[in-house]
């Protein structure tokens, strides 16, 4: 959280200025200085600024005014009045105004003023937890909302399904049983899923899920994910190019693995039946780059960014086709789960056309991961071969 | 009740193995089951021909299960069917809205057959 301000000094007397500025540089906070009015408002439109300190008496305006103005153009400036004895009742009286939270009189006592700023950033500082708190809760309990509603559906059909079997045990065929136990057994699977995807995110937030990284064939992991994909989704043609060659790249296997599962899984979802789904894996500069493209229905523009937001899926109306019982969270998981690798992931999109997935993994991953492995990649890369 | 007019009774449920799960259970208990998958159809199914209740879910693609109720309470005919809603959403402020709109029961997900079979006959024996 921010310890030091962006302080913009607006003051004629230049050498107080100058003064001033040193003092508060030593501090640690960034300066400006404008000697006039207009120049100070010139300067908040450049500049998010955390705090002015003001003159009441300027060349072209008063102190007063100009606060007028300024807050009206930076909202979340501070203001501090720097008045002199003559000028005490005005600095007062505007100090009960709203916007100005303090003067201080000339000649300056710095340690006063020092410690004035401190007050004002620790304020500040709590002022932003208490949003953040705010926020938190509120997501806990949007959270809480809608996995009660997301752990009924799939208890839905289990408590259904099974109650049925029970009482209408003799009027039920052995094929209708069958397949009520087979929905039973699918809901149960969503609910595994489910509180499998609520772990992993509430780990990724608390920061407890540790990649265990080791040196992985991407040709592989991505031809045994495409062969599994293939069998989860047969009413798609899930398909493959990756470049051969591809160098080893030091990852959670498995991780990785998932993440690819998601996204594939997630684009099924979203696309007609007998349509096709690429996954593709080359170098691309010092990265690895896959992508996973589908023919589905696209993303529109503005959404782009919010896919791989938690509650994306919650926020949108569900499409009826896609059937999807679940929290959306398996973007933001993938998400999560790619930054802690020290990659990126983006979507892009064509309304009408298909959208493609792009993850990108850096191939020297040698931060976090073991050094016997960071060891080994440094010595291909100055070794012998060439 | 049980000579040739078999009572009908509208599902409207995006869901399809809850969907299928109330419609197999209505039918086991003799009753003619339509159902549809989201608001606009089960706005349309409501009008072809006569219930003898609607077993609503709230959350529904298209016109939303709210829009269902209220287009259903506000017509002069419609509003007579019994509607029992059928959700997985449990808040009481939901469930008080229902209620103050007219439904006959509001049943939170999950429910048993048991249960879902008795609720129905109650409703419709108040009914007669």
């Amino acid at each position: 959280m921010k310890q030091k301000f962006q302080i913009l000094i607006v003051d004629d007397d230049v050498e107080l200025a100058s003064n001033l500025q040193d003092i508060l540089e030593a501090e640690g906070h960034s300066t400006a200085v404008a000697n006039d009015g207009q120049t100070a408002l010139s300067h908040c439109r450049e500049k998010v600024l955390d705090l002015a300190l003001i003159d009441i008496r300027l060349p072209d305006m008063s102190g007063v005014e100009l606060v007028g103005r300024f807050s009206k153009l930076s909202p979340r400036t501070e203001f501090i009045i720097i008045t002199g004895y003559a000028s005490l009742e005005t600095a007062i009286e505007s100090v009960q105004q709203r916007r100005i939270i303090a003067y201080e009189t000339k000649p300056l006592d710095v340690e006063h003023l020092l410690a004035l700023i401190r007050q004002i950033i620790e304020r500040k500082q709590a002022e932003q937890k208490l949003l953040e708190y705010q926020e938190l809760d509120k997501m806990k309990s949007d959270l809480l909302s809608i996995v009660s509603h997301e752990l009924r559906t799939p208890l839905a059909v289990i408590k259904g399904y099974s109650t049925m079997l029970v009482d209408y045990d003799k009027r039920l065929s052995l094929s209708e049983k069958r397949a009520d136990l087979m929905s039973i057994d699918r809901a149960t699977d969503g609910l595994i899923e489910l509180v499998n995807h609520l772990l992993d995110m509430s780990r990724l937030d608390s920061g407890l899920l540790r990649l265990k990284r080791s040196s992985t064939s991407i040709l592989k992991l991505v031809q045994k994910t495409i062969a599994e994909a293939q069998l989860r989704h047969p009413e798609h043609t899930v398909m493959s190019a990756v470049t051969k060659r591809l160098p080893r790249v030091n990852v959670d296997a498995q991780r990785i693995r998932q993440v690819l599962d998601n996204i594939i899984d997630n684009v099924a979802k979203h696309s007609r039946e007998g349509t096709k789904v690429m996954v593709e894996a080359k170098r691309v500069g010092s990265e690895l780059q896959i992508s996973i493209a589908d023919q589905g229905r696209g993303i529109p523009t503005e959404e782009l960014e919010k896919v791989f937001d938690r509650m994306y899926r919650i926020e949108q109306r569900v499409d009826p086709k896609v059937g999807d019982a679940g929290l959306g969270l398996g973007l933001a998981i993938s998400k999560r789960l790619v930054e802690a690798h020290g990659g990126r992931i983006w979507v892009e999109s064509e309304v009408g056309r298909g959208s493609t997935f792009f993850f990108n993994l850096p191939l020297d991953t040698g931060k976090g991961g073991n050094h016997r492995n960071e060891e080994k990649s440094k010595k291909e890369h100055t070794g012998h071969r060439r | 009740m049980k000579r040739n007019q078999r009572k009908s009774i509208l599902v409207i449920e995006d869901e399809p193995e809850i969907c299928e799960f109330a419609s197999k259970v209505l039918e086991l208990e003799g009753y003619e089951v339509l159902h549809a998958e989201d608001g606009n159809e089960g706005l349309k199914l409501v009008r072809e021909r006569e219930y003898a209740m609607i077993l609503l879910d709230l959350k529904l693609p298209e016109s939303d299960g709210w829009v269902v109720l209220e287009e259903i309470m506000a017509d002069q005919e419609l509003h007579r069917i019994p509607v029992v809603v059928f959700t997985a959403t449990a808040e009481i402020s939901q469930r008080n809205r229902a209620i103050s709109m007219g439904v006959a029961d509001y049943l939170v997900k999950p429910v048993s057959a048991t249960r879902l079979k008795e609720i129905v006959a109650h409703v419709l024996r108040q009914e007669r």
